[in-house]
């Protein structure tokens, strides 16, 4: 148990130092910051001296040290655009992001794990099939489409629903059901595959054959069982739901995260680019690494496989 | 075979067809504008005329026009992208399966790695520190798909290796890299083209995506998501702009997944007998 749990730091931890690497490795491969902060009019007094402020006369892996200071430190420079720390850009639209993931989460578990259940008591009749069917369209639809398609029709044809912004509880209902669709889409086929992993094990097989009623099978022993199987895709989940906030937030200018994060692309706004990345990088991570070590706490047959 | 996917073969053999010959079969230039005919719709609505078959835009260009050439773009580079993120992929596994130790530990820590960021983000952060631009663009696909493919090439390799082909091979002389390109690759190629088909749909969504957040292709190139991204703007006036491009874009990857999953079953199927 020991040295699993160990092992799934260590795993974070290597993951979490290669991404660091990378994003200060990308840094250095966009070209000169002197040129892009200063401006192609700079002397080169100006450049030479920004280059010493900045520590960019440095070797590579005396800025390598120095910038994992600054990280430790939280201080990744200044937004080009704005002129504000970026970290404060950062933390200003996290809160919108979160208020929309967490909604969105708790809508996808409540359609997905239904559905899959649905799905897997049924499995093999027309009515499996016509889930799937569905499944597979919401998960081809893409999210951008989707979200257009609803503005479509809820703000533009019906005018029930406010396309932007948001300001009141109806602003949150087009992009919690955009990413909700998509994510319940996918997760229900994994609901549907965790459950029929359930239904076959032998322990509730010999539930049933102790008498027991076919309901209290489903819900005692099936059900929890396909919950655990459930946990494992936890850390997917989020991803794809992350994945999804990004697109969906910049259908309906929501102020968070994703649509911070493609404007800053599109302005080239490398500190605040750079802070997206490690902040929803680590946050991930650490998510994935929650996860792994409360499937080894709920689930006793990880810990005996040793690899 | 099932209805559904012959439906998605002819649509696919459709839409590539139409790509192809965006030269020959689009009746105006995609950049032509006729500032007579704004915003007009697509056939059979009413004021819509059949000399702009599936409408007009906000400058009077013809959409058909325009979405033939966008999914000639949007094509080529899911295409482009697809064969580079496979050589890249390819190359990675064997390389691990042939060295083992260090390199493969290496390149397993790498796919872990990939698979763990949401992929728009690592997108967005290489169109943030690189620029825009057509070679970027195909990169990122290529990026996009290769874990998938090392994966899968470094295990059949392993597999591959302890059969006995490759060890004859090494007792004849071959060299290393002539047992993997010319032995093992037209062995596993099978698998390869069907991950292939898996990976393809996700390859064009990517880029509509990317195009559609507007940090993609960008003009005078026109791609599926570019369109759509621009029509979002005139959607209480002319909401085709935005829906016809994103149509082809779901019956796509609709059809490459039906297809994708057929051809897979049926491989799956003949493994099993064998």
């Amino acid at each position: 148990m020991k040295t699993l749990c160990l092992r799934a730091c260590g795993r974070a931890a290597v993951t979490l130092a290669l991404l660091i690497t990378c994003v200060f490795l990308g840094l250095h491969l966009t070209g000169d910051p002197a040129t892009l902060i200063l401006g192609f009019e700079a002397t080169p007094d100006d450049v030479a001296a920004f280059k010493l402020a900045r520590g960019l006369d440095l070797p590579m892996y005396a800025q390598y040290w120095r910038y994992l200071g600054d990280l430790m430190h939280l201080d990744l420079g200044k937004s080009y655009v704005t002129g504000l720390p970026a970290i404060e850009v950062f933390l200003s639209a996290m809160g919108p992001t979160l208020h929309l993931m967490l909604p969105t989460a708790l809508v996808t578990l409540l359609i997905g794990i239904p559905l899959g259940i649905v799905a897997a008591l049924h499995s093999g009749t027309r009515l499996d099939r016509g889930l799937l069917f569905v499944s597979v369209l919401g998960f081809a639809v893409p999210n951008f489409f989707f979200g257009l398609l609803l503005i479509l029709f809820f703000s533009v044809w019906l005018g029930w629903l406010p396309t932007y912004g948001n300001a009141s509880w109806l602003h949150y209902i087009m992009p919690i059901m955009t990413i909700a669709t998509s994510e319940a889409a996918i997760f229900s086929r994994m609901a549907r595959s965790a459950m029929l992993e359930g239904l076959n094990l032998p322990c509730v097989q010999a539930a049933y054959m102790r008498g027991i009623s076919r309901q209290r099978v489903i819900w005692f022993h099936a059900f929890p069982n396909a919950l655990i199987s459930l946990l494992t895709v936890a850390g997917f989940f989020l991803g794809t739901l992350t994945a999804g906030a990004v697109i969906t937030e910049n259908i309906f200018s929501w102020p968070g995260i994703g649509r911070l994060l493609v404007v800053s692309v599109a302005k080239r706004d490398i500190p605040v680019v750079q802070l997206i990345v490690l902040g929803v990088g680590c946050s991930l991570i650490v998510a994935n690494l929650l996860v792994d070590l409360l499937s080894l706490v709920v689930n006793p047959k990880l810990r005996r496989t040793t690899r | 075979m099932p209805a559904s996917v012959l439906c998605a073969t002819v649509t696919l053999i459709f839409l590539l067809v139409a790509a192809l010959l965006a030269d020959l079969i689009s009746p105006y230039t995609p950049e032509g504008t006729n500032l007579l005919a704004r915003l007009k719709p697509p056939f059979p609505l009413a004021g819509s005329s059949l000399s702009h078959f599936l409408g007009t835009d906000e400058l009077g260009r013809d959409i058909l026009s325009r979405v033939l050439y966008g999914m000639r773009i949007s094509f080529l580079i899911a295409c482009a992208g697809t064969v580079a993120g496979m050589t890249l992929g390819v190359f990675l596994g064997f390389l691990a399966a042939h060295k083992r130790g260090l390199v493969d530990d290496a390149v397993l820590m790498l796919i872990d790695f990939n698979a763990s960021l949401p992929f728009i983000i690592i997108a967005l952060a290489i169109l943030a520190f690189f620029g825009s631009g057509l070679t970027i663009i195909i990169s990122i696909m290529a990026i996009y798909g290769w874990d998938r493919y090392a994966r899968l090439s470094r295990n059949l390799a392993r597999a591959a290796l302890t059969e006995g082909y490759a060890s004859s091979l090494q007792t004849l002389g071959a060299g290393a890299p002539r047992i993997y390109v010319r032995h093992i690759f037209p062995n596993i190629a099978g698998m390869l083209i069907v991950n292939m088909t898996l990976n393809f749909p996700g390859t064009i969504l990517l880029e509509t995506s990317l195009s559609f957040l507007g940090v993609g292709v960008q003009p005078p190139m026109t791609s599926l998501g570019m369109l759509l991204g621009f029509g979002r703007d005139y959607l209480t006036s002319a909401w085709w702009i935005a829906v016809i491009p994103g149509t082809i874009i779901v019956a796509a990857t609709l059809s490459i997944s039906l297809l994708g999953d057929f051809v897979q079953n049926q491989l799956d199927g003949v493994t099993q007998r064998n």
